[in-house]
């Protein structure tokens, strides 16, 4: 950032290289440490991340609302499952043409929403997903019915371990092209036709083009989480695609942080893991424990802890976990504080 | 180099242009001055591309324009400055600066998203650039501050620095100096005339100043009701008998209350610091060592250059910044912690800068909000309303029309209306003539003296002298301080002026 590093001590600099030394520990070395069966917890906290991430190009850069995101997800899902199976492509294959598939549809959402806007468009968005769940994941021929479709890992990431490192390449891609996305002319586009259409008018910038730019960047990147979550459980189903998920992702971007990314990642993740961490922490029977409470399944936690989560972000923290990360990514990058708090004034709408 | 060629806009019944032609060569700069309501804004839309007019044609280079849409008008080369300035709002400057370069990058938009090296090379060029343009406006200093809060006058060359990053030839300006102190209107003269000859542009602007129009402008309009009243040299047009009828007024007898002697304080401002930001982001204090006293009934008015403290004077006022350290009292009880909420509720009531009315919805909505006080009590709205329709006629005829679509002058009508629909004891107005044509904000200063003489104590915040006519008492205010306080008739004095505002004698 701009001025020079307040803390440039040799003890600032060895606190700072722990703290990435114990992140990178925790993402790259720990889960090697852990059962396959439990690796796999995580490698679906990674594309979450790139779910939320995908989310966050609509909601947070274009200002648009997507409640039928689990179709996103699903269609790359069942085309990635699709083309490995039934056409017995290799994986480089099925991913392209599960990103082609999959910015081809967000197009035509987006194409929609340059005719429908605000409320309305974001009931064709429910109702685009809730459509998709029922009849275009039930095509016996594409998605195998309900039995579904079978989508082995590929052969040189079989391993549960290996597969994880792939997700985290993939997310590290999409996290670069994120960052590029931002911080070059698409993006500064978008922040000011979600700011000011006039204005964007007036710099040049035009307001169809980045609108369906951000739809399918956002296509892409959910597709490619879609055909990840299909290697990473063998199969899909259309009963996954569910449109308690789709609010899931939705939840999970906005508590993670819109525009951040580092929020929008760790919330992403966080909501992945809130099944696992309520076995794993015996939480079903603290809560059970309390009178009146009936007894809540594990995988229906993101939805009771979601909508308290988000009340919080909504009054408390307007720019979510990503605020409240924001002071320890400035601190590790040495820069100084700004000279304002962020997220509270700046952009609390949209 | 443009060509507007009979063009003629209609809302709904109203012909907002009729017929109106207008021709800007390479280089020049043209001004277009007229009352507010008379289609200005309108025509910048018609020529940069927001509304497609109903007849006529608008010609750029040559090339017959009328059905581009805005962003390749800016693309062919034309760029526009606001009325109430065209920036992104909560980003940095440096942030508008690149997204208002976005023309100016070489690179594709895929390219760009994908990170393949050559953009990021020029994004490093384009990031030079922007330094450099900061650098011709001197605002290099404000470079990495967030746009909000920055005061009018450096957002006005903001906006004007984004302007020039879109590489442009010919530049709308819509009312440039609203909001600027006498003393920077004169030096932004110099720095137009410095840009057309550094940047090659040709300039076309509304403006209401006309003094800076005769300075500046090689060649004037005057628009009316939608039509074109006259065109020509400024010093022609300026002469003309119909202009000076229709656009400067009627010279008004300056009509002065006889002060009113014998007053119980009001209010009572004693020691006041402010600053804003919390902990360790606050700010160097804002106001310090304020004191002062309003009179019950008196018209008190507050002087300054922009930045002086005036806006958040008000702002203290009102109960929406807290003050470090100080007190005050109004009515004799300390109100120094309540909540703005609260003092609404005994009689402060702010009339924002920029008007703030609720575009989306109608006049009439507007001012029911304004009686949110008295929302279980429709015998005191409809009293109230009955007050604010005979104070503005002009209100009273448009009471289902959105709020948005009003011009200025009755926009701000229409914010001093929805403050007085909370029948207030004290009314504070942060500069009541801003982007205001004289004979209009003349007639607003003519509905503040008829509110005050109804027994409202009334606090003016102004740029300008005008306001000392409809004042008793003035202070001014110079970088947070109170530097001059006495009566309208000391203030209006020419050493006082050129000292703290800037007015060259």
């Amino acid at each position: 950032m701009n001025g020079a590093p307040p803390t440039t001590s040799a003890g600032g600099r060895a606190a700072r290289g722990a703290v990435v030394a114990g992140l990178a520990g925790l993402v790259l070395v720990f889960p090697l440490t852990r059962s396959g069966i439990e690796v796999n917890v995580y490698t679906e906290a990674v594309i979450y991340a790139i779910i939320g991430l995908s989310l966050n190009v609509l909601v947070g850069y274009a200002g648009q609302i997507s409640l039928g995101h689990q179709a996103f997800v699903g269609i790359g899902a069942f085309t990635a499952a699709y083309v490995t199976t039934v056409h017995e492509q290799n994986f480089v294959a099925a991913i392209g043409v599960t990103m082609l598939v999959g910015a081809a549809q967000a197009l035509l959402l987006g194409l929609v929403s340059l005719r429908i806007t605000g409320l309305y468009f974001a009931l064709v968005t429910l109702t685009y997903g809730t459509m998709a769940e029922s009849s275009l994941f039930n095509i016996t021929s594409l998605t195998g019915g309900a039995a579904g479709q079978a989508a082995p890992k590929p052969a040189a990431f079989a391993s549960d371990h290996r597969y994880y490192f792939l997700c985290l390449a993939f997310l590290a891609v999409v996290l670069y092209v994120d960052w590029r996305l931002t911080a070059t002319k698409a993006g500064r586009a978008l922040l000011a036709i979600r700011q000011d259409r006039r204005v964007a008018a007036s710099f040049g910038a035009d307001l169809k083009r980045y609108t369906l730019i951000a739809f399918m960047v956002s296509g892409v990147f959910a597709s490619v989480a879609g055909a990840l979550l299909a290697y990473n459980t063998g199969s899909v189903v259309a009963g996954q695609f569910t449109f308690q998920l789709a609010l899931v992702f939705v939840i999970m971007t906005v508590v993670g942080g819109l525009r951040s990314r580092a929020g929008v990642v760790v919330g992403s993740a966080f909501f992945a893991l809130t099944g696992f961490l309520f076995d794993k922490l015996h939480l079903a029977s603290a809560v059970s424990a309390i009178p009146l409470l009936p007894d809540l399944p594990a995988d229906l936690a993101p939805l009771v802890l979601g909508p308290l989560l988000l009340l919080f972000t909504l009054t408390r923290h307007p720019g979510g976990f990503g605020e409240l990360l924001r002071p320890i990514g400035r601190w590790l990058r040495a820069a100084p504080p700004a000279d304002r708090p962020a997220g509270a004034r700046v952009e609390s709408h949209a | 180099m443009l060509e507007v060629d009979g063009c003629s806009v209609s809302f709904g019944g109203v012909r907002a242009l009729r017929d109106i032609s207008l021709i800007v060569s390479e280089l020049e700069i043209v001004g277009i001055i007229g009352p507010n309501g008379a289609g200005k804004t309108t025509l910048f839309d018609v020529i940069n591309g927001f509304r497609r007019p109903d007849a006529g044609r608008v010609r750029f280079r040559g090339v017959d324009i009328t059905d581009l849409p805005a962003h390749q008008r800016a693309a062919a080369g034309m760029a526009r400055a606001f009325q109430n300035v065209g920036l992104i709002r909560g980003v940095t400057v440096r942030a508008n600066l690149l997204a208002a370069e976005h023309l100016a990058a070489h690179y594709s938009a895929s390219a760009g998203i994908l990170g393949l090296p050559a953009t990021w090379s020029d994004e490093r060029r384009l990031s030079r650039r922007a330094e450099t343009l900061a650098e011709i406006l001197g605002l290099t200093y404000v470079l990495d501050r967030t746009v909000d809060g920055l005061p009018y006058g450096i957002l006005k060359h903001i906006e004007l620095a984004a302007v020039l990053a879109t590489d442009p030839d010919l530049v709308l300006l819509d009312e440039p100096t609203s909001g600027m102190g006498p003393g920077e209107t004169a030096a932004f003269a110099d720095t137009l005339l410095e840009l057309r000859r550094t940047f090659q542009v040709t300039i076309l602007m509304i403006e209401h100043n006309v003094p800076f129009v005769s300075k500046v402008c090689d060649h004037v309009y005057c628009l009316d009701f939608g039509e074109t009243l006259a065109a020509g040299k400024p010093e022609e047009v300026r002469a003309n008998p119909k202009v000076v009828e229709a656009y400067l007024g009627k010279d008004e007898a300056s009509r002065r209350l006889a002060a009113r002697t014998s007053r119980e304080p009001l209010v009572v401002v004693d020691d006041l610091q402010v600053s804003y930001g919390t902990g360790q982001h606050r700010s160097p204090p804002v106001l310090r060592d304020l004191s002062f006293e309003v009179l019950e009934g008196e018209r008190l008015v507050l002087l300054g250059l922009n930045g002086a403290g005036k806006t958040t004077t008000l702002a203290t006022l009102a109960g929406l910044l807290r003050p470090d350290r100080g007190s005050i009292l109004f009515a004799g009880r300390d109100i120094t912690d309540l909540p703005a909420a609260e003092r609404v509720a005994l009689g402060i009531t702010l009339v924002p800068e920029g008007r703030q009315v609720f575009p989306g919805l109608s006049v009439e909505h507007n001012l029911r909000l304004g009686a949110w006080m008295h929302r279980h009590d429709a015998h005191q709205v409809a009293e109230c309303r009955d007050r604010v329709r005979r104070l503005f006629p002009r209100l009273a005829r448009r009471g289902w029309q959105r709020a948005g679509t009003l011009s200025g002058g009755e926009q701000q009508m229409l914010a001093i209306g929805r403050a007085l629909m909370a029948s207030p004891r004290l009314l504070l107005i942060d500069e009541a003539s801003l982007g205001l044509s004289p004979a209009i904000s003349r007639a607003v200063f003519k509905m503040i003296d008829e509110i005050n003489a109804d027994g409202v104590t009334v606090v003016l915040v102004e740029q300008g002298t005008a306001a000392l006519g409809h004042a008793d008492r003035a202070l001014i205010l110079e970088r947070g301080r109170i530097v001059h306080r006495g009566t309208s008739a000391e203030t209006d004095h020419a050493s006082l002026r050129e000292r703290y505002l800037g007015t060259p004698v």
